[in-house]
């Protein structure tokens, strides 16, 4: 205790005079100066005349630099001090060799700024927490069943195969359950998205997003509002004046972050709601990762929000998600079956039929990280991106040890010198080992600056849904640490290997050493040559894999899409949020059609559900009227379902004309199909073959499995195929139905202009609000644009891969640029030989270019395999490409070729100059 | 000046630290002080190379056996005054019984029984 106590009191000592080192040094000066003139007086007065004493005080005091340095030595922590000599020497060698030094900074920066950019990605999607209190103590409820529904309509996610089926929304009624009857295991609280609402402030509607909680949800998980309060348990009752939350981007977008905001009105759809308070800034409710919300109200509110979207608490309408917050002592098993019992309950309940193995279990899994689907989706590219970022790192790194390794051969006599004079080898290896370190520093810096940015610029390339992602990446000490580690590792990686090869070779070699092919000299090389092989294999994969992402992007471009996207304007409208009842929104719908047709500039004008290859659609069970119905529980169910598929639109008159789909059998949709007429569809020749197998089908009925629409349908109409919801699935079987037959909801109009679609845009907009001031147009875009953003991810997968393929190409050509070049310094004494010997130049040339090309061969041929390897990874993103296609691979390896031979040219050039007579001289 | 050498002996590897915090238990002194005190004490006999002096004064003052101000000399010239702090009286008592121990045990030795 007391050895321990005085350690660091020692220590303690010792930090204080190492900052304080400079003045110590004075003071000891200081010290020395007034003990050699003492001793000078004394002799003086001794007798002794002034120069002889001032000299004899001085061989009295012994040698005061040596006595000096003794002192300080022992102020300081000698690893400080070493620690500090070392980089400031690293810093004066890498400042020396500035494009080495800068080569090697920049390999790295590259490769550590990208994988800091998908770490923190991953960071955010996958392993972030909710800002929450204690989210380990949250749990994510859902439920799995055979393939019989247990309810009548869900909303929300549900997926499956055709035996299990699972989703995360349950009724209202076992919400309410499971809060009163699990109450003593886990505190149950519900939310739900709302979808897309109108929120209007000041009489100005904007289109924004709602989520329903409980009252519960705040005090469960722990929440401080911003601003005002969050919602409690009174708030959520029918009869409670209507209260919301709103977040702070809403906070800050309509009401300025203001504090005035609390008590005025926020119009949600069409009920008036009191803001009462402002969610914590870093709270973005607990759904999921791409979920962004506006505004919280309570549940009890939704059937007021969305009056017409049935009554939430029908127990048969699934709609409300449900997490909970153990309590001390529970686990996750007790909550999930007492849920399961209560869920049971409310199904057997609401639907007294359903035999008990149908009844769904529930299921409980961490929610410390909310909702997790999305983020599943995203696992896939994720792992992707890390692989080829993985690549380049490893490339740069490789990159960097070949960069030292060939200045450490050039050092080898300094190195030599200083183990003779005494330098242990530990202590040389640190010094290599910091000036790895003074790089990586550097480069973890650069990297860290840029993650930010290319995290953002990666996103998109996560997620194909219609509305852009929002993740905001931000420097935290995760990532931090990750970079930190991920340098250590590359220091390993780079500067390690080449440090202790560097200090391997025995003194008197290394003094001696003219390099004239040596053992080591061969081993050395040996080690570059592997670098530079592994490069070159690393690079093949990349620029492989890069020519078959953009051929696959070249065939996506290329489909026949059956339909004209030039010229024509897309955008949405939901005037259902507006509260307006079926017929207003038809007839709202009506005029502004009408209205944007006489506009000048445009040559036709329509709508449909949904928008044309936006990778979304209606997919339903499409069967002749004589087929027999199968059964959902039947094992002929699934083979059914996939010969019987059909791709549903509902669209407007003037559909075909604006699309420029031709019919050429029977009529288009026009207005005189309505509720009130026979339900018609215009079907394409993939449908008429797969549910007729001919032509000729106008007149003949057919029905459908789906559960909205009218079951049966009379074909009118036979129509060319078109691609409809993704460039990946050309000539669907595709069946267009008359909007005004199947419900309006939300659509997309589309305007076929006779200039410039976008410039529309304005006069498209000033017409819709001519007709109802209170509607906004969103997701405005020409077709083209949504065509193009369709393959977006495909895109930036096909940029990122063939940016980073060229960056690997370029670091390991000049990798073996390196190598070669030191090959050739190491040679030129036998290249002066053999052209004293009457090699001609050329011979020369071709000696050094052979190496490189072996070098490539080997680098093609490893870099095959590896692609072929790696293949399944690569297959989900590609389209009318094989992984292995042979005219890709070829095209990689010439370049690959092309590149290895000009980066061996150089040195090549180099070494059929050399003179053999200087050559020989240097001998 | 050669023969003054001869007459000169060489310090016992450790006794320097001792002699120190001897000399300090005395009186605050700089170190000029301490070696002149030293010499002058030892008859002359015991000489030491004064420039060792102050990596064993900063060495005793690391493990806090001394402890050091500045202030003024005679002559006015800034000074680093050491003084002997409570471990280093302890210290010095311990050297001193040990260092009797090993002078008698020494003694013993060389003197015919």
């Amino acid at each position: 205790m007391d050895r321990l106590g005085d350690s660091l009191r020692t220590t303690f000592r010792r930090i204080l005079l190492w900052l304080r080192r400079g003045r110590l040094d004075d003071d000891l000066r200081d010290e020395v100066g007034l003990h050699l003139e003492l001793r000078r007086q004394a002799l003086i007065d001794a007798g002794m005349d002034a120069q002889e004493a001032a000299a004899q005080a001085h061989r009295m005091f012994g040698n005061a630099t040596a006595i000096r340095e003794e002192t300080r030595e022992m102020w300081g922590f000698p690893s400080i001090d070493t620690l500090v000599q070392d980089v400031r020497y690293g810093a004066r060698l890498l400042r020396r060799s500035p494009t080495v030094t800068i080569a090697s900074i920049v390999s790295l920066a590259i490769g550590i700024g990208f994988s800091a950019g998908v770490f923190s990605l991953a960071d955010v999607i996958l392993l972030q927490y909710l800002p929450v209190q204690a989210p380990h103590e949250l749990l994510v409820f859902q439920w799995r069943s055979g393939p019989r529904y247990p309810f009548s309509s869900l909303s929300g996610t549900s997926w499956g195969d055709d035996t299990t089926q699972r989703s995360t929304s349950f009724s209202s009624e076992a919400l309410h359950r499971s809060r009163l009857q699990a109450r003593d295991v886990v505190e149950v609280f519900g939310f739900a998205g709302l979808d897309r609402v109108s929120l209007g402030v000041d009489g100005i509607a904007e289109l924004g997003e709602a989520t329903g909680v409980s009252g519960n949800y705040f005090s469960v998980l722990g929440l401080v509002p911003a601003q005002g309060r969050l919602l409690v348990e009174s708030d959520d009752r029918a009869e409670a004046p209507p209260a919301a939350v709103i977040t702070e981007s809403l906070w800050k977008r309509r009401f300025n972050s203001s504090p005035d905001a609390i008590g005025r009105t926020l119009v949600v759809n069409a009920t008036p709601f009191t803001v009462v308070g402002v969610a914590p800034p870093s709270f973005r409710g607990t759904g999921q990762v791409d979920d962004s919300t506006d505004v919280f109200v309570p549940l009890a509110y939704k059937r007021q929000i969305f009056p017409d979207r049935g009554n939430p608490a029908d127990p048969n309408d699934w709609w409300v998600l449900m997490m909970g917050r153990l309590k001390a002592g529970s686990n996750p098993e007790l909550a999930r079956a007492r849920l399961d019992a209560i869920l049971k309950q409310t199904v057997r309940a609401a639907r007294p039929d359903t035999p008990d193995p149908d009844l769904p279990s529930v299921e409980a899994l961490p929610g410390g990280r909310g909702q997790a689907q999305v983020r599943d989706h995203m696992r896939e590219p994720l792992k992707m991106m890390s692989i080829v970022v993985a690549i380049v790192l490893l490339v740069g790194c490789a990159n960097v040890a070949n960069l030292l390794l060939a200045r450490g051969r050039a050092r080898a006599r300094e190195l030599s010198v200083r183990i003779a004079l005494g330098a242990p080898r530990r202590r040389i290896v640190r010094q290599l080992l910091t000036e790895g370190m003074i790089l990586a520093a550097c480069g973890s810096g650069l990297g860290l600056l840029g993650a930010r940015w290319i995290a953002s610029a990666l996103l998109p390339a996560l997620h194909t849904g219609p509305d852009a992602l929002t993740i905001t990446t931000s420097l935290n000490l995760r990532l931090v640490a990750f970079v930190a580690a991920l340098a250590s590792v590359c220091v390993v990686f780079f500067a390690l290997v080449p440090a202790l090869r560097s200090t391997d070779a025995s003194l008197v070699q290394g003094l001696h050493e003219a390099g004239r092919g040596s053992a080591t000299g061969h081993r050395r090389r040996g080690l570059s040559a592997t670098l530079v092989i592994s490069q070159i294999t690393l690079s093949m994969v990349l620029v492989a894999t890069a020519l078959l992402l953009v051929r696959s992007v070249r065939q996506l471009q290329q489909v026949d899409l059956g339909f004209d996207p030039s010229r024509v304007l897309t955008f949405k409208l939901d005037p259902g949020l507006n509260g307006y009842k079926e017929e207003r929104v038809v007839d709202v719908y009506s005029r502004i059609l009408e209205r944007l047709r006489t506009a000048p500039g445009v040559e036709q004008a329509t709508l449909s559900n949904q928008t044309l290859v936006s990778n979304s659609a209606n997919v339903i069970v499409a069967a002749r009227t004589d087929e027999p119905v199968v059964d959902r529980a039947s094992v002929d169910r699934p083979a059914f379902t996939d010969s019987h598929l059909a791709w549903r639109l509902a669209i407007d008159s003037h559909f075909f004309e604006t699309m420029g789909i031709r019919i050429d059998r029977g009529r288009a949709v026009d207005d005189r199909d309505n509720r009130a007429s026979q339900p018609v569809a215009v079907v394409n020749y993939a449908l008429a073959r797969q549910l007729f197998n001919t032509d000729d089908v106008v007149g003949r009925r057919f029905r459908t499995e789906s559960r909205s629409g009218p079951p049966l349908y009379e074909i009118i109409g036979v129509c060319t195929d078109a691609v409809y919801s993704s460039l990946r699935e050309a000539k669907t079987p595709t069946m267009y139905v008359a909007y005004r037959q199947h419900g309006a909801g939300p659509m997309t109009l589309e305007v076929r202009t006779a200039g410039d679609p976008a410039a529309f845009a304005p006069t498209a907009r000033e017409i819709v609000r001519s007709v109802d001031p209170n509607l906004s147009m969103y997701r405005v875009r020409t077709q083209e644009q949504q065509i193009a953003a369709s393959v977006s991810r495909e895109r930036l997968f096909a940029t990122l891969a063939a940016w980073l393929g060229g960056v690997a190409l370029t670091l390991s050509a000049i990798g073996l640029y390196a190598l070669l070049a030191y090959m050739v310094a190491l040679r030129t004494g036998e290249i002066g030989i053999r052209m004293a010997l009457g090699a001609d130049r050329g011979a020369v040339r071709w000696m050094i270019v052979r190496q490189s090309l072996l070098v490539a061969v080997c680098g093609v041929v490893f870099g095959i395999a590896v692609s072929a390897a790696g293949t399944d990874l690569l297959r989900a993103l590609l389209f009318n490409v094989e992984p292995r296609d042979v005219a890709t691979l070829a095209l990689s390896a010439a370049i690959i070729f092309v590149v290895t031979a000009i980066a061996g040219y150089i040195p090549a050039q180099r070494a059929s100059r050399v003179d053999p007579i200087i050559a020989l001289r240097a001998e | 000046m050669g023969k003054k050498k001869h007459a000169r002996q060489e310090l016992l590897p450790g006794t320097l630290d001792m002699l120190i915090l001897k000399t300090l238990s005395r009186d605050v002194m700089h170190g000029y002080g301490i070696a002149e005190h030293i010499r002058q004490m030892s008859d002359e006999v015991l000489q030491v190379e004064e420039g060792s002096l102050y990596p064993a004064l900063q060495r005793l003052q690391l493990q806090g056996l001394i402890a050091s101000e500045w202030g003024h000399s005679i002559n006015n010239r800034r000074a680093r005054y050491y003084r002997l702090t409570r471990a280093g009286r302890r210290q010095l008592g311990e050297s001193e019984s040990s260092f009797a121990r090993l002078i008698d045990a020494i003694t013993r030795v060389m003197r015919p029984a």
